[in-house]
């Protein structure tokens, strides 16, 4: 089902369609980004409007914010039309299930989530794009 | 001595004093859906010098605070009250980022359902903050 959303700001908005359930990533690279976990839904036809910044963080990734207010809006693998939306930014954040969670061996010490749920290491997580 | 950090893209560069490994983390709905799930984490620093910084957006999501992300790579950088030299960077953001603790929680009541407190650290809810932010800002009235 097709959900909207918005950045802090307002000034981008969007509509996309989640499936599958949420997962945090721990990577140095997310909590780089964004000083913790990334929590996302992974979305098909994710469609944004207003002014967005596409930041090229890898050779095979990009990850997008608002240029107004910095709001994280998506981690994009290039060449594909799946977006990885975190799940803060959806109007309605209700039924999107966290199920997972990625990079659990870079995750620090300094926070961990309430519950168990299914945990890959960076090298699990890779293998299965191998 | 000071420590040093920077953004992913490496556009924005600081350094500053950080008198603790303590994190105050917000649970606030602006933190939350500006972080894109929250909560956001952030070490008190001091004296903060900045290279770049033409280079980081600035949004004024009140009337006292701003948020300042990277405008290259959209890094979270940090919080601060408007104008002040105190800000509470991102620990992302850190070259050294270890033995951080966190003992410090804010905006408690808009905790998400993922995010069990810490053992220890403080505990504020959203009114008490307000009720700290209006005291504070009516003194800082007085002082000028």
């Amino acid at each position: 089902m097709t959900r909207t959303g918005k950045c802090l700001c307002g000034a981008v908005t969007f509509t996309a369609e989640p499936f599958g359930t949420s997962q945090a990533c721990h990577c140095d690279m997310c909590r780089t980004w964004g000083g913790g976990p990334y929590m996302a839904v992974p979305c098909e036809t994710a469609s944004f409007e207003g002014p967005v910044q596409r930041y090229r963080s890898s050779d095979f990734a990009e990850r997008g914010f608002c240029g107004t207010c910095g709001t994280h809006l998506f981690f994009h693998m290039l060449g594909g039309e799946r977006h990885g939306i975190p799940i803060g930014i959806f109007d309605d954040q209700s039924d999107l299930p966290f199920k997972g969670e990625i990079y659990i061996d870079e995750k620090p010490d300094f926070y961990a989530f309430e519950g168990e749920r299914k945990c890959l290491t960076g090298a699990e997580f890779e293998a299965r794009f191998r | 001595m000071k420590q040093t950090g920077q953004c992913l893209c490496g556009a924005v560069r600081f350094s500053f004093r950080q008198p603790t490994k303590n994190l105050q983390v917000c649970h606030c709905g602006q933190c939350r859906r500006w972080t894109g799930g929250g909560p956001l984490f952030g070490v008190r620093v001091e004296d903060v010098e900045i290279l770049g910084e033409d280079q980081i957006g600035r949004f004024q999501a009140s009337e006292h605070g701003e948020r300042c992300f990277c405008k290259i790579c959209g890094t979270t950088l940090f919080w601060r009250m408007q104008g002040k030299s105190v800000a509470y960077l991102c620990p992302g953001v850190l070259d050294d980022d270890g033995g951080m603790t966190v003992t410090e929680e804010i905006f408690v009541d808009c905790r998400a359902s993922w995010m069990p407190p810490w053992e220890g650290a403080s505990q504020s809810t959203e009114a008490n903050e307000i009720a700290k932010l209006e005291a504070f800002l009516a003194d800082q009235g007085r002082n000028q």
